[in-house]
């Protein structure tokens, strides 16, 4: 096929001749293509930052399951699992949600063993002037900014109270926040020492929330979790990969609602696409008129009005790229981005992280200009079999 | 090639700059954090991201919600306080609660 | 069954497919039963304006179905991290009964619009319009291909079980497998490797000498090696791993997406020979440039492939 440069400028010239018509095409096409591509790279910052953690989440977990709920495990089965074979270490942990009712949020607790020298280097990075001595010695936390923002809101600036399971109040001092950067993570958490978890909760000594285990050969995970079943028939083992798919449906999911809704837009965008390209004024007819009778074929015209609505498809996908880019990752998408945020008291600032792949252009490319292309194939081919004498007279 | 094309050519010239200058600025100013993260993951070792934690079941979904991804359902959209059942307590101690009760 | 943009994209393109080439069938019954170029009534006029309106449309699916194939694997690629035990699009395309033969109408239509498209483009340059027929009649059995595929891929989409686990590509493309695969196992490799170089220094031959029918055959028997080569000895290399055959992995980022340069120029190069000798056969005064053009994107394809075992070669001192 070879591109004839006389008809793409004529194509352009007669795009400019109608410019309102033009400008008014470009105008919804760019805010259509806008909307579309800011929710799926809102969608993609957001999962990209669930993934980018995938790695360090625990290998396979181990609940145990009570009449259908979640119940807690007893710490004996760790020595039970960790004699599995290929299993190399079996972590009892301690976490739940405590309800703070002044403000109506769910902090996140979550249990360690202790401020350990094992973690001392990574708590360097992430948290800021820690001293670790005053969290050994007192009853201490680490929170999240947004815990540490609701508390102080709540007049709790060194120190919180937790009611404990009995009503008892029990007093433990905020020691330090963790960084910014890792908000999205941290926001909710407070993170203190198992002891202090189990007290605040009422648990038993002999029982934790669940069982994470590592497994030296990744391949094995599967096995091992089978077996872990066969061994407790009441547990529900969540591996790595439950954990990846959970991620990536919800996304999915959200970003496919959307998109169903826009694919009724779209054709929508079509109609009238296809309502503009048939009502011709009598300016235009005269026009294709006189090229039929100067001696253009069909094919020739047709040709023009695919140049005309690819360019115009063309220049509608780069300024909505462009717009979409600066309005979600230079504005951090105002609104829109509340459609994947849930609703929550405790909403973390953070930003968007800058995230775009080869895969989600071709997506938008799909979504957008074939419909277009599609909406003139039967209109420009009616224009194009007019008779000149017909409409000339 | 007409004078026309040529405004064209330019024009879509100039939005490919502004999209190549867009995303030269943006490689250049994000950072993940990737291993401060990872560090955090791996002490925590929960799941999913703050951004939704109204009802404990929602925020860390894999874990905390037994049976399905989406609680109750896709439909339906849950919404803290209507639709989920806490055991709470208006004058537990005389803390003031948000969830207001209706007589 | 999953809701995810991929797919929905998948599907409205499909659906918009679908509308149009409904229409263009049924103006090609017509155009078949009653096209006689040598009447002038107004039906026969009729008729050659509708006859430009089925080949734009089918233009415009070819067009959009070559990109659209890549993105179909892409799409593949994705969900294989979602479905337990796939690896690649391997697992995914072989989670269900009819996926590989989804990937053959793909490729079969791809082939057949393709050639439409060269055929109508001779056509149009005659002047006494000698072939709209066969091409129509062309179209009425693209048109059920078509159609097929669609069905097969909506069906493909709506089946995909998440809670299944599916063989990983390692187990599908190995001598144990008992998948639709393992027939080419029984192949020796070395057999294979030298059957494709003979059909390809035959290509070469037959090129210069210029048979139409010898060079159709010849560039139909170099696609099937060309795939089977590839999976029994050049992917290995690929892998740099021994047991490793899939034709699918090296599509992903950590091959650098050769898959694509590797198919794509197989593609154009078996394709220009295929359509140009049917063409040529057709009509003698069709331009010979195809075989300059099938002989040079093979000889690229043949190339790459190559290059891996000496690259191996040459870093490792061993073969694999």
């Amino acid at each position: 096929m070879k591109i004839n440069h006389y008809l793409i400028g004529f194509a352009i010239s007669s795009l400019f001749r109608r410019d309102a018509k033009s400008f008014f095409i470009i105008f919804i096409f760019t805010s259509l293509i806008f909307l579309l591509s800011s929710i799926l790279f809102i969608s993609n910052s957001i999962k990209e930052e669930l993934f980018i953690t995938l790695d360090s989440l625990p290998q396979i977990t181990v609940q145990k399951l009570q009449a259908g709920r979640h119940a807690n495990i007893e710490i004996s089965r760790v020595d039970k699992l960790l004699k599995l074979n290929g299993v190399q270490s079996a972590i009892p942990r301690v976490w739940g949600y405590y309800y703070f009712e002044n403000a109506g949020v769910n902090f996140s607790i979550v249990g360690i063993d202790s401020f350990d020298k094992q973690y001392k280097k990574n708590f360097e990075e992430l948290v800021e002037n820690i001293d670790f001595d005053e969290l050994e010695k007192n009853d201490s936390m680490i929170v999240g900014e947004g815990v540490k923002e609701i508390l102080s809101q709540n007049y709790y600036k060194d120190f919180f109270n937790f009611v404990k399971a009995d009503g008892e109040l029990k007093k433990i001092k905020i020691s330090s926040v963790f960084k910014s950067s890792t908000v999205l993570e941290s926001n909710d958490i407070i993170l203190m020492p198992k002891n202090l978890v189990l007290d605040i909760f009422g648990m038993s000594k002999l029982k934790v929330t669940d069982i994470v285990l590592e497994v030296a050969n990744p391949q094995e995970i599967p096995t091992i979790s089978q077996k872990i079943k066969n061994l407790f028939p009441d547990t529900r083992v969540i591996t790595n990969s439950d954990l990846r798919v959970s991620y990536q449906n919800i996304f999915d999911y959200k970003s496919g609602m959307f998109l169903a809704l826009f694919v009724v837009s779209a054709f929508t965008f079509f109609m009238i696409i296809y309502d503009k390209a048939s009502g011709l004024s009598s300016e235009e007819k005269r026009e294709i008129g006189v090229l039929k009778a100067l001696g253009w074929k069909i094919d020739d015209i047709i040709k023009i009005k695919f140049y005309e609505a690819f360019i115009v498809s063309f220049i509608s996908f780069l300024l909505g790229i462009i717009v979409a880019l600066f309005f979600v990752y230079i504005l951090q998408a105002p609104l829109l981005r509340d459609i994947f945020m849930g609703y929550s008291r405790l909403k973390p600032a953070f930003e968007l992280p800058f995230i775009l792949d080869l895969q989600t252009i071709f997506l938008l490319f799909f979504l957008t200009i074939p419909i277009y292309i599609a909406a003139i194939i039967i209109p420009s081919w009616r224009v194009a079999i007019m008779n000149a004498d017909e409409v000339m007279r | 090639m007409s004078k026309l094309s040529y405004y064209l050519l330019s024009f879509i010239f100039l939005l490919f700059s502004i999209l190549t200058i867009e995303l030269l600025y943006m490689y250049s100013t994000f950072s993940l954090h990737v291993k401060e993260k990872n560090n955090f993951i791996a002490i925590v070792g929960l799941p999913d991201l703050a951004i939704s934690n109204g009802a404990n079941f929602i925020r860390h979904r894999s874990y905390s919600d037994t049976f399905s991804i989406f609680s109750n359902g896709p439909e339906l959209l849950e919404y803290f306080p209507s639709t989920f059942t806490y055991s709470y307590s208006n004058n537990y101690k005389n803390t003031p609660s948000r969830i207001e009760f209706e007589n | 069954m999953f809701l995810t943009p991929e797919i929905i994209a998948i599907y409205t393109l499909n659906i918009i497919f679908l509308f149009f080439s409904i229409f263009a069938f049924i103006i090609s019954i017509n155009i078949v039963m009653h096209w006689n170029v040598n009447r002038t009534d107004e039906r026969q006029y009729g008729l050659e304006k509708k006859s430009i309106l089925v080949a734009t449309i089918i233009k415009f699916i070819f067009i959009l179905k070559l990109p659209l194939f890549i993105f179909f694997v892409f799409t593949a690629n994705k969900i294989s991290g979602v479905i337990t035990g796939a690896m690649c699009a391997a697992g995914v395309v072989n989670s269900i009964s009819f996926g590989l033969w989804l990937f053959v109408f793909k490729i079969l239509n791809l082939f057949i619009f393709g050639f439409w498209i060269a055929l109508h483009n001779m056509d149009t340059k005659d002047e006494q319009l000698s072939l709209t027929k066969l091409k129509f009649s062309i179209f009425i059995v693209a048109f059920m291909l078509l159609v097929i595929e669609i069905i097969y891929e909506i069906s493909f989409f709506s089946s995909l079980n998440i809670d299944k686990i599916v063989s990983c590509c390692g187990t599908l493309f190995s001598v144990a497998s008992s998948s639709s695969f393992s027939f080419i196992f029984n192949i020796p490799s070395s057999i294979a490797i030298g059957f494709f170089y003979l059909i390809f220094s035959l290509l070469v031959v037959f090129s210069f000498l210029k048979n139409e029918p010898l060079f159709l055959v010849i560039n139909i028997i170099f696609f099937i090696t060309a795939l089977i080569s590839l999976i029994l000895f050049f992917g290995t290399y690929i892998y740099e791993l021994p047991t490793h055959h899939c034709p699918y992995c090296f599509l992903q980022q950590e091959y650098y997406y050769v898959g694509y340069l590797l198919y794509i120029t197989l593609f154009i190069g078996t394709f220009s020979g295929i359509s140009g000798s049917i063409l040529s056969m057709l009509n003698r005064k069709n331009r010979k440039d195809f075989y300059k053009k099938s002989l040079l994107f093979n000889s690229i394809y043949v190339a790459i492939v190559t290059a891996y075992p000496i690259v191996y070669y040459i870093k490792n001192g061993v073969w694999l």
